[in-house]
């Protein structure tokens, strides 16, 4: 295999008001013919700045190439005219980005922006312009794409628009591709239809990928070959068997140690919840939202983000709520906490229903329900000290005077891993795990019984991911609480929960012990949804592809809500809704789950 | 002198109260590091220290006309008039600012009509007497020729001296309608944002209506029943301005109130005020500012407008913008009377200018878009 692109010795540079900051720090590898070359790394260790150096697109005037060599075939790319570089991008070199949400312009219909691709690379026009894009989105298994070419991007989901976005990249037959964090902001089920996508074409177009992505389970499955890279250099690169076997770095061997595994023991070391002592039952909560339209906003239709849904959270456990977005499962986590009011159906914390409460009855469960959020950066007010932040629960509930709540906020402050010297800063001068840490003490000072995590560790770093867990498990001994937690994740939920709950489409699909699920999952969308998830360790799983997109709750399909997805769905399933049957501690919601 | 300071006034406690609300919020503000660290970008510049240097001039005129004092009266030979009986010092009833008293060798400076600037003689031609009482048609010298650096007026008053007594004016309208206008946008805007549902649905209903009414025909009307002053006009002004801060302040906070943090504080059991006022007030204090410097300079630009149409301040406050209705007159003469528009005019821009570059900046250096962090 010829060599198509080599970096060598590459230093991209910022300057900044603090300084030089050295992005991409000597960074030397190549990509070959039809092969993947992925990039994996914590955020800021200069894996996306590599592939903008690549296509010249570092944002300029701050960030400029200090010095280096990327070679394209026989060509410089670095001090390449503009014009020339243009001729390049696209036709040999095209990128996609992370967010498909921002990455197509609203204003314009998807056949638009694909014919507009074809003409200016291509020199298509008219007819054979419209007949090719159309092929082209038929080509990334978007259905009916003659009428889908006429569609606007916020009539698509996330992953057709990711599909069109590959299309658009792909137009030219470019000989690279540089995909940084393609699927990231994609469910699991999604991602992996994404990656299968990416794969076929790349087999048949020969396409050379660099795959840009923080997530291990992603290159194990997709790349020939791995650089790891740490503050701007790369540390280590070999093929995905020997780096995941045998790791000769210290930081490849830490970040693959972080990575929640779907085999093997688990994490966690607190004891199982006391299974008599019940602390929250849900009954049959449903969370309906009216869409109003017109002039008087009469109600058109209701958005039925939960639709009835029993839980049951023991003392001590850790009971954990997994699904895709849009599944319901942080309005449940709302309904609880009563940042909601629940349209029907109880929530009984230690025997007393608090879903109708209002809010002067509601505020002694204020203290003794808390929640961590998913976001460090906008879960923290940016114009209160920390200090502030953290006791503020405890005035608010009027627990001891002023300095013993600055005495407890110290406290709790080194207890997640702080120093107590810290209260005076202000958000920003933290890093986001600092700052996750700094929402467990608030949550934590006021000594709740119930805490709610949504997301908490979704948007860390594996590293400190990994850190957080460890944290919340800690404590949960240590102050004898509960946790609901709330996650996509089904790799860390494995590693934290007890019990588990499988959430589609607003209502339950599955539910009992985490280990007996996850091994042994009884439902054809946990089963879907498990395999999904992209592994280190794989053992030569057959993955389940599910077709097509979570369908909206505003509408959701007759009978199993689940049918028009299922490999397994007969007439039946079509007409019935399924009830979650009970089997030894294990509940499926599925009509054919004695057969399959 | 003790009998000169026991006289002493406020002569209109306004501006104090707008100087010193100002300074104490800027203090306040100035407490956090954030805004420290802006206003250390914002000064920066060197056209923005100048814009500050010229703002602060501004506001020290405005302070220094706002105190006043009641002179004692004097007889012709200077000697302190008292009263017959009990022999007290006896006041002037028209009391002068400390402006004045800086200013006394301007203001006394009276000619008789006008005269352009650094003329020797009148303007107007008149018939003049030489010592043998022939009469001659000509101009007349000037009292003080060659010392009006900006000519004088139809009464003779000196034209510097007017454009600097205009400042107090434009200072209050523009600060004190500021003032009076953010309170309101902040407490509406941010109500309507945070509560929703028929909180939101009356407060937008109520700006709805007041920005459909032409703000002319309102600012008429009110000086109508209320008469023309000062006081009524900055208050009529805010009246009709506060709308479009408090639609953006409502915006922010709608947008504000999603965020985690809220939630965050919403889950512990915070208080509705306090979450209003502590989490959601000081996340929006950066528009408010913004908003507040940019305005400013549109109001002093609105008085001219208004004196000009005639509503304005009333004819007995010197203000620019009734130098400039008075130019009307004056623009219709020929050789054409320039020098009052010039100075109304200059001062103006002298002080918007400033203003608006001042508020570029701090927009600069408080966009969370332009910061970097």
């Amino acid at each position: 295999m010829s060599t198509l692109l080599t970096i060598n010795d590459l230093h991209t540079q910022f300057r900044t008001p603090e300084g030089l900051v050295r992005a991409v720090d000597g960074v030397s590898f190549e990509l070959r013919e039809g092969e993947t070359y992925a990039l994996v790394g914590e955020s800021g260790s200069g894996k996306s700045m590599t592939a903008l150096s690549v296509m010249q697109l570092v944002p300029r005037p701050a960030g400029f190439i200090a010095s280096g060599s990327i070679r394209f075939e026989d060509r410089e790319l670095i001090g390449l005219p503009p014009v020339e570089m243009r001729g390049i991008r696209g036709n040999d070199i095209s990128m996609i980005f992370q967010e498909p949400m921002t990455a197509l312009n609203p204003v314009f219909t998807i056949g638009n922006q694909l014919i507009e691709v074809l003409k200016l690379h291509q020199g298509l026009r008219g007819e054979a312009a419209l007949s090719a894009a159309i092929d082209m989105l038929d080509h990334v298994g978007i259905a009916a794409p003659d009428q889908r070419v006429r569609d606007f991007p916020h009539q698509l989901s996330g992953g057709m628009r990711q599909r069109v976005m590959i299309a658009m990249a792909l137009a030219c037959r470019p000989k690279i591709l540089i995909a940084d964090e393609p699927t990231t902001a994609l469910d699991v089920t999604i991602q992996s239809q994404i990656l299968e996508l990416m794969s076929a074409l790349q087999s048949e177009l020969g396409t050379a990928i660099l795959l840009i992505t923080h997530n291990m389970g992603v290159v194990a499955e997709n790349a020939d070959r791995i650089g790891v890279m740490l503050d701007g250099k790369l540390v280590e690169e070999a093929p995905p068997n020997q780096l995941f076997t045998t790791p000769q770095h210290d930081y490849t061997k830490k970040l693959l140690a972080a990575v929640p595994s779907m085999t093997g023991p688990t994490r966690r070391k607190s004891e199982i919840g006391n299974r008599k002592s019940e602390m929250l039952q849900v009954v049959d909560l449903k969370m309906h939202f009216p869409i109003r339209k017109g002039l008087f906003k009469r109600p058109v239709g209701t958005v039925r983000a939960v639709d009835g849904l029993d839980i049951n959270i023991h003392r001590g456990e850790t009971f954990a709520i997994v699904g895709e977005s849009g599944c319901g499962k942080t309005t449940v986590g709302k309904c609880i906490n009563r940042l909601l009011d629940p349209s029907h159906g109880q929530v009984r914390f230690d025997g007393h229903d608090i879903a109708s409460l209002k809010r002067v009855g509601l505020q002694p469960y204020r203290q003794r329900i808390q929640m961590i959020f998913q976001d460090p950066f906008s879960s923290l007010d940016p114009r209160m000290r920390i200090g502030a932040t953290i006791s503020e629960g405890m005035q608010t509930h009027n627990i001891g005077t002023p300095a013993d709540r600055t005495a407890r906020a110290a406290a709790m402050l080194e207890r997640v891993g702080l120093e107590g010297d810290l209260l005076e800063r202000y958000p920003h001068e933290f890093s986001g795990g600092q700052r996750q840490r700094i929402g467990i003490a608030r949550a934590l000072a006021v000594e709740p019984d119930l805490v709610i995590c949504d997301e908490a560790t979704s948007s860390l770093d594996v590293s400190v991911q990994a850190q957080i867990l460890e944290l919340l498990d800690e404590l949960k001994a240590e102050f004898g609480l509960s946790y609901l937690f709330i996650s996509h994740d089904i790799a860390v939920v494995r590693q934290v929960s007890d019990r588990i709950a499988v959430m589609y489409l607003g209502q339950i699909v599955e539910t009992g012990p985490t280990a007996e699920v996850i091994d042994n999952p009884q439902h054809p969308y946990t089963r879907a949804l498990i395999s999904a998830v992209p592994r280190i360790d794989d053992d030569g799983r057959q993955q389940i592809i599910l077709p097509g997109d979570v369908p909206s709750p505003a509408n959701p399909p007759s009978g199993c809500r689940f049918h028009p997805r299922c490999a397994h769905a007969i007439d039946t399933c079509r007409r019935t809704a399924p009830t979650l049957e009970s089997d030894e501690g294990r509940q499926v919601a599925c009509l054919r789950s004695a057969e399959l | 002198m003790t009998a000169l300071l026991n006289n002493w006034y406020a002569k209109d406690a306004i501006v104090l109260v707008v100087v010193g609300i100002m300074g104490w919020i800027g203090s306040l503000l100035m407490r956090r590091e954030v805004w420290r660290s802006a206003m250390r970008q914002v000064f920066r510049r060197r056209m923005v220290r100048i814009s500050a240097f010229i703002l602060a001039l501004y506001t020290l005129i405005a302070i220094l006309d706002s105190v006043g004092y009641h002179p004692p009266l004097r007889d012709a030979d200077h000697a302190l008039h008292r009263h017959p009986e009990t022999g007290r010092v006896l006041y002037d009833q028209d009391g002068k600012s400390l402006l004045d008293l800086i200013l006394t060798p301007l203001s006394a400076m009276h000619e008789k009509t006008y005269s352009a600037p650094l003329a020797a003689t009148q303007f107007t031609m008149e018939t003049l007497y030489d010592d043998e009482g022939n009469t001659t048609r000509g101009y007349p010298p000037l009292a003080h020729p060659r010392r009006h650096l900006l000519g004088t007026d139809r009464v003779g008053n000196d034209v510097l001296y007017l454009a600097i007594k205009g400042i107090r004016t434009g200072m209050i309208i523009g600060g004190f309608t500021t003032l009076l206008v953010i309170p309101f946008a902040i407490l509406f805007g941010v109500t309507a944002g945070y509560f929703r549902g028929w909180v939101d649905d009356a407060i937008q209903y109520v700006y709805t209506v007041l920005s459909s009414i032409p703000s002319l025909l309102l600012i008429i009307s009110f000086m109508i029943v209320f008469g023309r002053g000062l006081t009524q006009l900055c208050i009529i002004m805010g009246i009709t301005s506060w709308t479009g801060l408090c639609r953006v302040l409502r915006g922010e906070t709608l947008k504000l109130r999603e965020l985690e943090y809220v939630q965050a504080a919403e889950a512990m059991g915070v208080s509705r005020p306090r979450i209003m006022f502590q989490h959601i007030v000081p996340n929006l204090m950066h528009i408010v500012l913004i908003t507040a410097v940019l305005s400013f300079s549109g109001r002093v630009l609105a008085e001219a407008v208004l004196s000009y149409i005639g509503i304005g301040v009333g004819a007995a406050t010197i203000s620019w913008g009734s130098m400039i209705n008075d130019a009307r007159q004056e623009l219709a003469r020929d050789p054409i009377i320039w020098w009052k528009l010039v100075a109304a005019f200059v001062f103006m821009v002298g002080l918007v200018l400033p203003a608006n570059l001042f508020g570029d900046a701090l927009r600069d250096a408080l966009d969370p878009r332009l910061r970097t962090e």
